[in-house]
């Protein structure tokens, strides 16, 4: 039954690439009001109408009830009067629906997602209060934290970044912080645990690493941890920063020598690819969730 | 009932090798997936709002699907009706109690 039901879903997305313009007419007539309604607020509140629209019919079709159709659209409307990014929010509605989870679990998941772009939002306010950069320092530290970087965590670089950056140039304050919390999200996402991926961007800022310096970490960290376990990687670069050793000069294969182990292993890199990156391997079994699973199943309608 | 659904698409895809894998070529980024008893694979992304694409099978063990390499991106597969996140480099959680892979240019 469930797999009918995520087969139906499959062709109402593959069928319907048009139908956000043709929507109002097209949502169920005991639903349209309160919805359109909700569609309306949604546009108010400075939402693209066809993305609203189209959200709000994917909802239906995958056979949210009334009610909890109405609490996404809110979940989405209360996300931008926070000045928050609406695109994770809906994009986590839609992730959920894809997988197949239960509709509560799924509005939990809205929750989650806003939380935490509230979280990034409110640490941001402590490093810039320009708008473009806000949204995109934001972005990076919501999606650390999705990556696995505790709060505590992201707030102790948020406070490292603000000592830091106090006598810089905005510009030159606010491209620091964003190129930190990229370095920290791309190292968190190797599952280096939380506090050493942050010890270690807490230390090159301490170093007096600037932007440059930062994505040069981050690039060749992610070179290292192919064949070396990241936590084995962060342990050599947090060493040689303190040290004041150029990460250049960092001796790899004596370190892959220490026999430290990282949390998941050894990323493999199955090196294919003609002229790309090879992908894959490592970590362990690839795990087969599933809507059914952690989430809760979706249930009949 | 699930937790069978389940423990056959982890053996479908297990012991299969490098399992999972991607090649980037002119700006497309094709992503492998062995699993020589899956009948019916799907591959979802944060590049479009997760809509399902069919992935093609292009040998008895392998399926493929081919998506622009410019851009980082969030994905998943479902296959033969269950969701499915292989072993990959770099992830995140879901918020649903599980990952997503996570691909990034150049990484």
């Amino acid at each position: 039954m469930k797999k009918i039901i995520l087969t139906a879903f499959v062709v109402f997305i593959s069928i319907s690439p048009s139908f956000a313009a043709e929507a109002d007419e097209k949502l169920p007539n005991m639903a349209a009001s309160e919805l359109k309604t909700g569609i309306s607020h949604m546009t108010r509140a400075g939402i693209d109408r066809e993305a609203a629209t189209r959200f709000t019919q994917v909802m239906l079709e995958y056979g949210f009830s009334l009610e909890n159709a109405r609490s996404a659209q809110e979940i989405v409307i209360r996300s931008h009067g926070q000045g928050l990014l609406v695109g994770p929010v809906m994009n986590k509605a839609y992730e959920g629906m894809a997988k197949g989870i239960e509709q509560e679990n799924i509005i939990q998941a809205m929750n989650n997602v806003m939380a935490r772009y509230g979280f990034a939002s409110q640490q941001t306010g402590e490093l810039t209060q320009r708008e473009v950069q806000k949204k995109r320092i934001m972005e990076q530290i919501a999606e650390c934290v999705a990556a696995g970087v505790s709060e505590y965590d992201a707030g102790r670089l948020v406070y490292q970044l603000k000592h830091r950056t106090q006598e810089m140039p905005k510009d030159e304050a606010d491209n620091l912080a964003i190129e930190t919390f990229r370095a920290l999200k791309d190292i968190a996402r190797l599952r280096v645990r939380s506090m050493k991926a942050t010890d270690l961007a807490v230390e090159a800022l301490k170093h007096h690493y600037g932007t440059r310096e930062m994505t040069r970490m981050r690039q060749s960290f992610m070179k290292h941890a192919r064949d070396t376990s990241p936590n084995t990687v962060a342990d050599g670069y947090f060493n040689a920063i303190q040290r004041g050793n150029r990460l250049e000069n960092l001796d790899f294969l004596s370190l892959k020598g220490t026999g430290k182990s990282g949390s998941k292993g050894s990323s493999a890199g199955s090196g294919h690819g003609a002229t790309g990156t090879g992908s894959g391997g490592s970590h362990g079994g690839g795990s087969g969730s599933a809507g059914r699973g952690s989430g809760g199943s979706k249930g009949g309608r | 009932m699930k937790k069978t659904a389940l423990a056959i698409i982890l053996l479908v895809f297990a012991g299969c090798g490098s399992g999972h894998y991607y090649r980037v070529e002119e700006g497309t980024v094709s992503i492998y997936l062995n699993g020589s008893e899956a009948n019916l694979v799907y591959f979802a992304s944060s590049l479009d709002g997760y809509k399902l694409h069919k992935a093609g099978r292009i040998d008895d063990d392998t399926w493929e699907i081919r998506v622009p390499s410019d851009n980082e991106f969030k994905y998943f597969y479902i296959v033969d009706g269950v969701v499915y996140v292989p072993p990959c480099r770099m992830t995140e959680k879901d918020d649903f109690g599980s990952e997503n892979c996570i691909y990034v240019p150049g990484m």
